[in-house]
């Protein structure tokens, strides 16, 4: 190899590498040196198993579910990150209707508190899980079984009690991209197919078991198999379209009628 | 060994080539790498954004408080109605429950200052509600807001409320005073650029929120005495985090409300 040429490679090469070296370190600065790389740890560990259980943080929700009773004639959502900003006594017009839903549940973490929600024998329990699951990259065995578990446990505490299943909504990529995305980024983003084949597995749960049903949320869904894009801010959550919209499904499903006026 | 360093030493200069372009490879592959699962384009977009402000592009707002309010927004408002309006401290409640009420309805926002409640305000009184609930200023105080420009903004949530809804009586909560302990452990790791409330502060704004429903027949002010400890701390029996009341915490607010607010019919 020809020293000269040789040696304008070495120094252009040192030279680019500590240019990037230094971009790095000057990156980490700006986004605030030690203290912003201890703050990425418990995102990357949040990024896996989780929820309102195992996360380590205390969790207000979980405490204050725990000081309310569950009774006879409930309706529980039982959810995660999709169902806990609805006001459901308002969208189902029925002061039965009770939140029990936990941002960040995921199948694992919603096992761990089924206690509180089947001791008080409600009529109905609507479940709503798994989205977290794909977030966090839960294998979908795993994701299944445990999702099975959730279903058995409750019909087997509470045999009356009519189980709703809501499939897993897909997100509407382009908005999740631009308002989720860069504050979860170690979270996977669900893709179509991922939330299509966790959803087949939910609705087979409801095939064989009486009092199990799977209710389909096609009204929020559009014909790409995305969240409709007026049925969401974000792309992820719901907002006050898309909440009237399963809350008329659930109302006629649950309650038998079109209940509650909208404004 | 001499002979061994005797055959390496002609290629050192090679192996050291070798190493700074895999170094270089690495950098680059990395950085393809993070970028790909960070979320591609619209993230490196949002990332150089921040940076360089020239970049960044106007959106409609789709945060949570923006959730919430299209939520809001859709719901039936009447005139039996109780609201609860604040922030995190209160949007925690499952207020229908804990009150017994089903006219209870909960439209606090996590994370809600003195100055996005001010905006909404129509949202609150279009019903004619027969009760609001008012719990802010925590917020306004973790994040640096003058003293001045808070009360400021609180007199003028109560003054709108009233002059909208003339029939609505607005029943104030104070400010609570954090759980130092529990909040230097559970905050301040995550979130180092708040300041911790102290007890001077959250006084001084409960001082104020006081004076606002003096001689107003329909503004009154409800204390909340059994939430301190002796050291006129939040009791850490009442918050997990030192900040956010927990179900015990918030069942002692329903308490207190259920005292206060005549029976519903």
């Amino acid at each position: 190899m020809k020293t000269r040429l040789f040696r304008k490679m070495m120094i252009l090469s040192v030279a680019l590498n500590t240019l990037a070296a230094i971009g790095l370190v000057a990156l980490i600065e700006k986004k605030g040196g030690w203290s912003w790389l201890d703050r990425q740890v418990p995102r990357v560990l949040g990024a896996m198993r989780g929820g309102s259980v195992s996360s380590g943080f205390p969790n207000t929700s979980l405490s204050v579910y725990g000081r309310l009773p569950v009774a006879p004639g409930d309706i529980v959502m039982l959810g995660d990150d999709l169902l806990e900003y609805g006001a459901w006594h308002e969208l189902l017009g029925d002061p039965r209707a009770k939140n029990r839903a936990i941002v960040g549940d995921d199948t694992h973490a919603m096992i761990e508190r089924l206690g509180q929600v089947v001791a008080g024998g409600p009529r109905h329990v609507v479940v709503c899980c798994g989205s977290n699951n794909l977030r966090r990259r839960v294998p979908r065995a795993q994701t299944v079984r445990e999702y099975v578990r959730i279903v058995t446990t409750l019909a087997s505490r509470s045999p009356d009690t009519d189980i709703w299943l809501l499939p897993v909504l897909p997100v509407n990529r382009r908005l999740y991209r631009e308002w989720i995305a860069p504050d979860w980024p170690y979270l996977n983003i669900p893709s179509h197919r991922e939330v299509e084949a966790l959803n087949a597995e939910i609705r087979a749960l409801a095939a064989d078991r009486p009092r199990v049903h799977f209710l389909d949320l096609r009204e929020v869904v559009d014909s790409a198999g995305e969240l409709r894009q007026d049925c969401t801010l974000d792309g992820f959550h719901l907002n006050g379209e898309g909440f009237q919209r399963v809350a008329m499904r659930l109302r006629d499903n649950l309650l038998g009628n079109p209940g509650a006026p909208r404004k | 060994m001499p002979r061994g360093n005797e055959r390496i030493r002609p290629h050192l200069p090679r192996i050291l080539l070798a190493l700074s372009l895999a170094l270089n490879a690495l950098f680059v592959l990395g950085s393809v790498a993070v970028v790909l699962s960070m979320g591609g384009l619209p993230w490196l977009h949002r990332e150089l954004a921040d940076v360089f402000p020239s970049l960044r592009r106007h959106e409609p707002p789709a945060d949570y408080a923006h959730n919430m309010r299209s939520m809001f927004e859709q719901l039936p408002a009447g005139p039996d109605d109780i609201l609860l309006l604040g922030d995190s401290i209160l949007d925690y409640g499952e207020w229908h429950e804990f009150l017994a009420n089903p006219h209870a309805k909960n439209r606090a926002i996590n994370g809600d200052y003195t100055c996005t409640i001010l905006p909404r305000l129509d949202q609150i009184t279009r019903g004619r509600p027969r009760h609001v609930v008012l719990l802010c200023g925590i917020n306004n105080i973790q994040n640096g807001v003058p003293y001045a420009q808070t009360i400021r903004e609180y007199a003028r949530i109560v003054t709108t409320i009233a002059s909208q809804s003339a029939r609505t009586d607005l029943w104030l909560l104070p400010v609570l005073p954090v759980n130092t302990q529990l909040y230097r452990k559970w905050i301040v790791p995550g979130m180092d650029y708040l300041h911790t409330p102290t007890r001077e502060d959250v006084a001084a704004l409960n001082g104020f929120i006081r004076t606002l429903a003096i001689d107003r027949p329909r503004i009154h002010f409800v204390d909340l005495p059994g939430l301190l400890d002796p050291t006129g701390e939040l009791r850490q029996e009442y918050s997990s985090d030192g900040i956010h009341l927990n179900g015990r915490g918030l069942e002692q607010v329903a308490l207190r409300l259920k005292q206060e607010l005549p029976p519903h019919d």
